[in-house]
């Protein structure tokens, strides 16, 4: 299992890349990331929606109200322009770290 | 299956600092848990450990109340600064350029104003009396949006602080960027510019805003509810 503190630096990215593909709920968000990375990358609730809230908040990702068939409200996040901008630099900033790593520690990517 | 809601808003209502959170985020969660729970039961648990594991999903109740009041108050925060500092203050600059625009392009005679002025002066001096009415819209639009005294103050005269802006940044780019040799030999003469179009205009910019300084009831009680509102 990956620790918690890199956990939290890539919660961001992996967030924002998932939405890249399309607009999905906090539920679907949370399942793709798990699915994606082979259950590394687990959400629990109280991390996963202040940190949409937080995201939201600087613009990164807008959230619409939506009514699904049996009658419940959910949140439906859309990828921002201003989120689309900080995919690339922050996808090179991991890699680099990478890098850094395979130099420093031998580490592979999986 | 149960009523999510209930049972969110139960948890979250343990802690005095979730109190706060909204109906909207306890609808996000319940959304939530309820898939869980769903998916669970598909997968042949019985309802009442679906209804735990995806409960148990949260993780940290507290953390999410706190994290929640956080993100929330972050929120109204820039909403507030906005509403009450921002759009009254841009809503007076922008009406009092137009104003100052239709002036310059209207056409002025003797008979039609009551004083004798240069006629490139007249358009500035009819402008320059009605920045009141201005400021006192400033002013009112930021009190009624529940700004504090200072906020109002300077949505009213914002048109000046803008315009001193301007014209700092105008000189500065002069002095050091373009290296303007009459700018250089010349300083005083960025006080005649800035008397006339920020000096004499905050003034009488004030003059209406001074009235809407006065704190309302409303406004006494938001004061005292927030330590640090815009």
């Amino acid at each position: 299992m990956i620790r918690t503190e890199l956990k939290r630096g890539t919660a961001e990215l992996a967030i924002l890349s998932v939405l890249e593909k399309g607009p999905l709920h906090g539920y679907e968000i949370a399942r793709q990331i798990a699915e994606q990375s082979k259950g590394a990358l687990r959400f629990t609730l109280a991390a996963l929606y202040p940190m949409l809230y937080r995201m939201e908040n600087r613009g990164w990702l807008t959230g619409a109200w939506e009514t699904g068939a049996n009658g419940r409200r959910r949140r439906c996040y859309r990828l921002m322009p201003r989120g689309r901008n900080m995919l690339a630099p922050m996808r090179e900033e991991w890699a680099s770290l990478f890098r850094v790593m395979r130099r420093v520690a031998k580490v592979s990517h999986a | 299956m149960p009523d999510w809601n209930i049972l969110i808003t139960e948890r979250l209502g343990k802690f005095a600092l979730a109190q706060e959170i909204g109906d909207e985020v306890v609808a996000e969660l319940a959304s939530h848990l309820e898939k869980l729970c769903n998916e669970s039961c598909a997968r042949g648990a019985k309802e009442s450990e679906a209804i735990e594991l995806a409960l148990s999903q949260v993780g940290d109740w507290q953390g999410l109340g706190q994290e929640f009041t956080d993100a929330k108050n972050q929120e109204e925060r820039m909403n507030e600064r906005t509403k009450r500092f921002w759009l009254p203050g841009l809503a007076t600059l922008t009406a009092s350029m137009l104003w100052l625009m239709i002036l310059q392009h209207s056409n002025w005679n003797s008979e039609r104003v009551p004083f004798h002025a240069h006629p490139l002066l007249t358009p500035y001096l009819i402008w320059l009396f009605t920045q009141p009415l201005f400021g006192a819209v400033g002013a009112y639009l930021s009190r009624r949006a529940g700004g504090r005294r200072v906020t109002r103050l300077a949505a009213g005269i914002f048109p000046s602080l803008a315009m001193l802006g301007l014209l700092v940044f105008v000189a500065l780019t002069a002095l050091f960027v373009e290296r303007n040799p009459f700018v250089w030999k010349h300083p005083g003469y960025f006080a005649l510019i800035v008397f006339p179009w920020a000096v004499f205009p905050a003034i009488a910019l004030l003059v209406g805003v001074v009235p809407f300084l006065k704190m309302t009831k409303v406004g006494q009680a938001q004061g005292s509810g927030q330590s640090a509102g815009s």
